[in-house]
């Protein structure tokens, strides 16, 4: 039955990849700009970091190549979870607005269905970075361990932002606030992890886990630690299950609104 | 001209009515979000002064700090202004504005300001406290105030005309939020908002300072921290010449478009 169920799933997802890619070809202009100028966005970034560390040589013992694997595990993450995942960071939007109603009608799991039917041109300029950030900018030797602990990464950004979205659930107006602590995340998990010390240290890896995104992936490539290894991924899987189970239990308390909306 | 004026005043006033309304959203939304890029960025230098001393001499760590503060109050005080008119022409909503007895990109400015010195205020504030709490306090002379007021809100008068001019791309292209970051992401580091253009190497600096960018923060946060009317002067005479100029330009290019544009039905 379960083995049933993901293969149907897997089927939605390729039909909603179908649809999104029909999409990005009507409407190519809004597509290519969107992804093009989030792909510039994160070329200035990190010619932002080149230029800092061009000055200071190293940051507590970080250079510019370790920036390089930050941007390249971010953008991939964000890549990911945005382009194929992207209503993982509209889940308050959602209930706010009372759009559940929509996938609560139908026979699908109802968070899966919801985080495979949106996704985010923007997100596809981050992916377009880090996959060429990986090929030119990184030791093939690299490669295959990068590419396993991007997989932490894509479960952390999708269950903070499912949680964060289930705040909506518990608590009125909570909307703003919730979009505020992931965007916090993201912007967290962008610098370099050596500023980051003692008690804020703790922040940046448990409250806002931007740490296991970026910083503890980047610090296993210089020496590996199996603790630490799996740590990553024993946290990203116990935060992302944590999600989906808040967000299962708000569900019992959401009630719609008369809202009508076109669902385009 | 001045029941004009009063008009577009009258705007931002009801604006700073209601920023002040919703002000803990504001407060838990943007305000919390770049006090903790500054919270970050304290680290940040911490940790480099810590290690190799002044990076630019004369800018201690708290001047570092500060800086960001200041650059940060004036910048993103305009809020998300350029989607916002994007999303007016994307959805056709723009043909209400049309009708009404003012100038549309005038009207949103207006808007813009209003709800940009509570922003501003705001990012000061919170801001001030996270850098003050980390740091401690930089030197600013009373006598200097009233100056720096002045050209920090000709910044975000200049910051918002060009943001104005970016916006109209809408009509275009429909989507000018893409335009829109990246116009936002050489404001925040070529324009000198995150740290001082003496970072960058000599000719990357010497190009930044020059353009209108560095006079929306670059100018003004360094201004703040090294006052003299000397500089003063300098800064309020060169942003005046860049809003005129991009004021002029957005004069054209918005009687241009106005004629152009065509809303889809709906």
């Amino acid at each position: 039955m379960a083995v049933r169920e993901i293969i149907s799933n897997f089927k939605l997802f390729i039909e909603y990849q179908k649809i999104f890619l029909k999409s990005a070809i009507e409407y190519r202009a809004n597509f290519l700009l969107s992804t093009f100028f989030m792909f510039l966005n994160d070329v200035i970034w990190l010619f932002f970091w080149y230029l800092l560390y061009y000055k200071l040589g190293d940051i507590n013992g970080w250079v510019f190549q370790d920036l390089i694997y930050i941007y390249v595990f971010a953008t991939i993450s964000f890549g990911i979870a945005g382009y194929f995942f992207g209503n993982h960071k509209e889940i308050a939007e959602l209930v706010v607005k009372g759009k559940l109603d929509f996938y609560l009608t139908l026979p699908k799991k109802d968070l899966t269905h919801i985080l495979i039917s949106k996704n985010s041109w923007f997100d596809l300029g981050d992916l377009l970075f880090g996959i060429l950030l990986l090929i030119f900018m990184v030791s093939v030797t690299k490669v295959p361990l990068i590419l396993l602990m991007i997989i932490p990464g894509v479960l952390i950004l999708i269950g903070f932002g499912i949680l964060v979205g289930s705040l909506s659930f518990y608590l009125q107006s909570s909307e703003s606030f919730g979009s505020t602590l992931y965007e916090s995340l993201i912007s967290i998990s962008l610098y370099p992890g050596s500023i980051f010390t003692g008690a804020t240290k703790f922040i940046t890896l448990f409250i806002l886990p931007a740490g296991f995104i970026t910083a503890v992936p980047v610090q296993l490539l210089h020496s590996f630690d199996l603790t630490w290894f799996i740590l990553l991924f024993l946290f990203s899987i116990a935060l992302f299950l944590l999600a989906i189970y808040v967000f299962y239990k708000g569900l019992k308390r959401y009630e719609s609104g008369n809202l009508l909306y076109v669902r385009m | 001209m001045s029941s004009q004026l009063n008009k577009y005043l009258s705007i931002s006033f009801i604006n700073i009515k209601e920023s002040l309304t919703y002000i803990w959203d504001i407060i838990f939304g943007k305000v919390i979000f770049i006090a903790l890029i500054i919270f970050v960025f304290a680290n940040l230098w911490t940790v480099v002064f810590a290690s190799k001393g002044e990076v630019i001499p004369g800018f201690t760590l708290a001047m570092m700090v500060w800086y960001l503060v200041f650059g940060e109050a004036i910048i993103t005080s305009i809020g998300r202004f350029v989607k916002e008119v994007g999303d007016d022409i994307k959805s056709g909503e723009i043909a209400n504005y049309l009708t009404k007895p003012y100038n549309y990109i005038v009207y949103k400015m207006f808007v813009s300001f209003g709800k940009g010195l509570i922003n501003f205020t705001l990012i000061l504030i919170f801001g001030g406290l996270v850098a003050y709490l980390m740091v401690g306090g930089v030197e600013i002379s009373l006598i200097s105030i009233p100056f720096l007021l002045i050209v920090a809100l000709l910044a975000m008068l200049l910051n918002l005309v060009i943001a104005s001019v970016i916006s109209l791309f809408a009509f275009w292209i429909e989507d000018a939020s893409s335009l829109n970051y990246i116009y936002s992401k050489f404001t925040f580091i070529f324009g000198g908002m995150i740290v001082p253009l003496e970072v960058y190497p000599p000719l990357v600096e010497k190009i930044a300072s020059f353009l209108p960018f560095s006079y929306s923060a670059y100018h003004p946060s360094k201004l703040a921290l090294i006052f003299s009317f000397e500089s003063f002067f300098k800064v309020f005479l060169v942003q005046i010449a860049w809003i005129s100029f991009f004021i002029i330009i957005l004069i054209f290019f918005y009687k241009y478009i106005i004629k152009k544009v065509s809303v889809n039905g709906g």
